[in-house]
């Protein structure tokens, strides 16, 4: 694989590009494909809410009737929730068998899950926006009765996945993968408990929320990234397990009792001021090493032409996480900052910054690296995949940088200055939030359709063509 | 360091902060309950059942959580007197018309239970958030008396209508922040007997104050130069 893949080392990238890369080793890996697809449908339909909850900060009386504020944002925020996780499964089911050198235990219970998460995701959509029923707490509004399902569904992913490996073998990276698949399915089931005293229904809310991004999908996604990194690159693969080792250990050491950053006004003991201010403080600790960790391996990466969408995603995803978690999340961490800025648009600036970075562009990097070889295609066309990257994040960094300032503003006016909150909003944050909608709507939002158009592209195109001494035809897209 | 040594020295920490946090976590909840919060009545838990029930929270911010599009509640029944909650939850255009706050058919039981609430949240320790604002305007420089009618203000829903000092609405109702200028307190206190009997075609409704409510909002509005 290495031989023939130098070779194609200086091809230009915007034109087609060869895949010089077998099919799928094991056949169960194609299971990746339902989830990655819903996941990429999902996407823009995320953003569909995204757009009409920043509408309606300009216009307020758009949809008040029908489809108001709240009702946007929780489909937003659950749609997010959803396609994110429905995309971390897809990589799982791609990666384990080829990890573990053995077939998924069970293909039908993989279809079984995955039809229950697709029957949750419409009925929770239509319980939201038709039966106007909620949860009423943010990210995790779905009712009951759409939880013990959702639940239902992660214990069949667990079982599935679990016999999988223990059939096999397990790799540290699988043994990290499958405790933060478990975490996290394990810390969704609060999320069936509700509280009478709402500090302790927020207290048990963050487990969910912080102790999911900033512990248990921070395990799964670094796994991912590994297995990515490693299939990309081809470097060693003991290099990458002990470096997951460290990075994970860190990220939960710092992290778990990191949650204490959420706990400094909401009724909870004081003494999570300086608890939470230091372990949070050193959160972007683990993750600055893996950007290191990542931009290492960029000299000798071997497959650089042929991945190189998905190389740039890995870039993307690597810096953003570090910008966007690290950078953004460090700056209203400390408490002395936090008591003026929570809950304010610039809790709104990170919070985009990070999921989309640490999460969304990891995804999208795993489907532009297994997607072709799903599909067995040995050729594609790498420009849409490339505009779709710059729009998606130029229009996302304009998007965070005009909630910063809309946020700084408002901390400085409603916080500071003591404005009452609606003259500042309609008044002074206008502007802003204006520029937010536009470069969602005309930057990050086209940038998405170009994504779903080449996965669809992707997944239905013709077989191309390959000459007979394999040297693949460059077709012009 | 070998691959497994690593492995277990991973394992190791973990389970120290996992522990660790356990242990934090029990003696926090035991505290919020005990000493942080209230005791929880049923019509505050009720309060609360209809805020998450109506989904407020992804419109609202309380406790600084939450959408971050409309005002932040933690505080709400300390600026607002349970009278104004309960009109303006139940029927939001009646008791601020114009206002883009939805109807969400709140019934006046389920008003009473959130106002319940609202004192409720408004009674958490948050070890002193939301902050007070650094820079005090000349509003919220004055004292006795005055200080009384300016929360009376607050509290009675005129700011939903009215500006002072930059504070409250841009309308249906005027700017207030000169009007100790304009209007002397005879017909200060006739307008807030009955607007109508000052302007016949005012929209303004006339509030139920006592006497002396009303005293103190006029006085302070007088001090308004
Ligand atoms: C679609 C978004 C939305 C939803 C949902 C919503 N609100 Fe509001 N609410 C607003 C807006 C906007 C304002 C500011 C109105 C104004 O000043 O004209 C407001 C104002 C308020 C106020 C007055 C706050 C103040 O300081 O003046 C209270 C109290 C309130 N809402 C309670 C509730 C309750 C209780 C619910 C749930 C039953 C709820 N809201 C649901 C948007 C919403
Ligand atoms: C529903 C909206 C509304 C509420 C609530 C309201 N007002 Fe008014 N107010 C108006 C409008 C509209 C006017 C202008 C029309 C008029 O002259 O009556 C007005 C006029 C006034 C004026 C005369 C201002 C001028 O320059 O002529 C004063 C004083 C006043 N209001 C005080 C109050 C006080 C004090 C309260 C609280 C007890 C209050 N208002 C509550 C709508 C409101
Ligand atoms: C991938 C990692 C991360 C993701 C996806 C993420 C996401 C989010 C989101 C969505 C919120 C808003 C929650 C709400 O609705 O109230 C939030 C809040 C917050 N995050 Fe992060 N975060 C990440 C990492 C970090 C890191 C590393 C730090 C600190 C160094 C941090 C610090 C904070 C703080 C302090 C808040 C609270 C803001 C407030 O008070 O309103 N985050 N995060
Ligand atoms: C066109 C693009 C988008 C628009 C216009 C948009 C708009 C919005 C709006 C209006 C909110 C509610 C914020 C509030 O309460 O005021 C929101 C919340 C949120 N969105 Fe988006 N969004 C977009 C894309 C995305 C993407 C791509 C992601 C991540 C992959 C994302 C993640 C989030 C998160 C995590 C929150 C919660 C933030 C918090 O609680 O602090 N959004 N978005
Ligand atoms: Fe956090």
């Amino acid at each position: 694989m290495t031989a023939t893949s130098t070779s194609f080392d200086r091809i230009p990238a915007k034109r087609s590009i060869a895949l010089p890369l077998p099919e799928v080793k094991y056949e169960s890996q194609k299971l990746a494909f339902p989830y990655l697809l819903l996941s990429t449908l999902l996407f823009p339909l995320m953003i569909v809410f995204g757009i009409i909850g920043a509408a309606q900060y300009i216009w307020p009386t758009l949809f008040l009737d029908t489809l108001n504020f709240s009702i946007a944002r929780e489909a937003h925020l659950n749609l997010l929730i959803f396609w994110l996780l429905l995309g971390l499964m897809g990589a799982t089911y791609y990666l384990v068998p080829e990890e573990a050198e053995t077939e998924i235990f069970s293909k039908r219970l993989a279809w079984i899950q995955f039809a229950v998460f697709a029957v949750t995701g419409v009925a929770a959509m239509l319980v939201f926006m038709v039966f106007k029923q909620s949860e009423g707490k943010p990210f995790v509004e779905a009712p009951f009765y759409l939880d013990v399902l959702i639940a239902i569904g992660a214990v069949i992913f667990l079982i599935n996945i679990g016999l999988t490996i223990l059939r096999s073998r397990w790799t540290p990276l699988l043994f990290v993968l499958f405790t933060g698949l478990a975490g996290l399915s394990l810390l969704y089931l609060i999320d069936l408990v509700s509280f009478k005293n709402l500090s302790v229904d927020y207290f048990f809310w963050w487990w969910i929320i912080h102790l999911w991004v900033e512990g248990t999908w921070e395990m799964v996604a670094a796994a991912v990234m590994a297995f990515v990194l490693f299939k990309i690159t081809g470097v060693d693969r003991n290099v990458l397990y002990k470096w997951l080792y460290i990075e994970v250990g860190l990220t939960l050491v710092t992290g778990i009792v990191g949650t204490g950053h959420h706990y400094y006004w909401i009724g909870t003991p004081d003494y999570w001021l300086p608890l939470g201010a230091i372990f949070s403080g050193l959160e972007p600790v683990p993750i600055a090493l893996m950007v290191w960790d990542t931009l290492r391996h960029t000299p000798n990466r071997q497959l650089s032409a042929i991945h190189r969408v998905a190389w740039y995603w890995v870039l993307a995803s690597a810096i953003g996480h570090f910008v966007g978690a690290g950078v953004w999340g460090f700056a209203q961490t400390l408490p002395q900052i936090n008591e003026w800025t929570h809950g304010t648009q610039v809790t709104a600036s990170h919070g985009h910054f990070a999921f989309f970075a640490a999460y969304g562009a990891l995804i999208i990097a795993a489907v532009y690296l297994t997607l072709p070889q799903i599909r067995g295609l040995r050729l594609f066309g790498q420009r849409r995949g490339m505009w779709a990257f710059w729009l998606m994040n130029i229009g996302m960094v304009g998007m965070v940088m005009s909630l910063t300032v809309a946020g700084v503003l408002q901390t400085y006016l409603w916080r500071v200055l003591g404005m009452d909150f609606m003259v500042v909003r309609d008044q002074y944050l206008a502007f802003w939030l204006f520029w937010r909608l536009l470069f969602g709507g005309a930057l990050l939002a086209p940038g998405v359709v170009l994504f779903v158009w080449d996965f669809v592209s992707l997944s239905i195109g013709p077989a191309p063509k390959v000459t007979p001494a394999g040297a693949p035809e460059l077709a012009t897209s | 360091m070998t691959i497994s040594q690593t492995r277990n020295l991973f394992i190791l920490l973990i389970v120290v902060c996992i522990v660790a946090f356990a242990v934090m976590s029990i003696d926090s909840v035991r505290k919020v309950s005990a000493e942080r919060t209230p005791p929880v009545t049923e019509q505050v838990a009720a309060g609360k059942a209809v805020w998450q029930a109506k989904n407020c929270n992804d419109c609202h911010t309380i406790l600084g959580i939450g959408g971050y599009f409309a005002p932040e509640l933690t505080k709400v029944a300390e600026r607002r007197d349970a009278d104004w909650l309960k009109g303006f939850m139940t029927n939001p255009q009646k008791t601020k018309p114009g206002t883009t706050m939805p109807n969400l058919g709140v019934s006046a039981k389920e008003a009473d239970d959130l106002v319940a609430f609202f004192q409720w949240v408004s009674k958490i320790d948050t070890n002193g958030w939301p902050p007070k604002p650094l820079v005090s305007t000349s509003a919220t420089a004055s004292s006795g008396a005055a200080s009384a009618g300016q929360m009376l203000v607050r509290q009675k829903g005129c700011l939903s209508c009215h500006r002072i000092d930059g504070q409250g609405a841009t309308g249906p109702g005027p700017d207030l922040s000169k009007v100790g200028k304009r209007i002397g307190n005879d017909l200060l206190t006739r307008r807030l007997i009955n607007p109508r009997d000052v302007n016949p075609s005012s929209t303004m409704p006339a509030t139920p104050l006592t006497d002396s409510e009303r005293d103190s909002i006029v006085e302070y509005l007088s001090t308004l130069k």
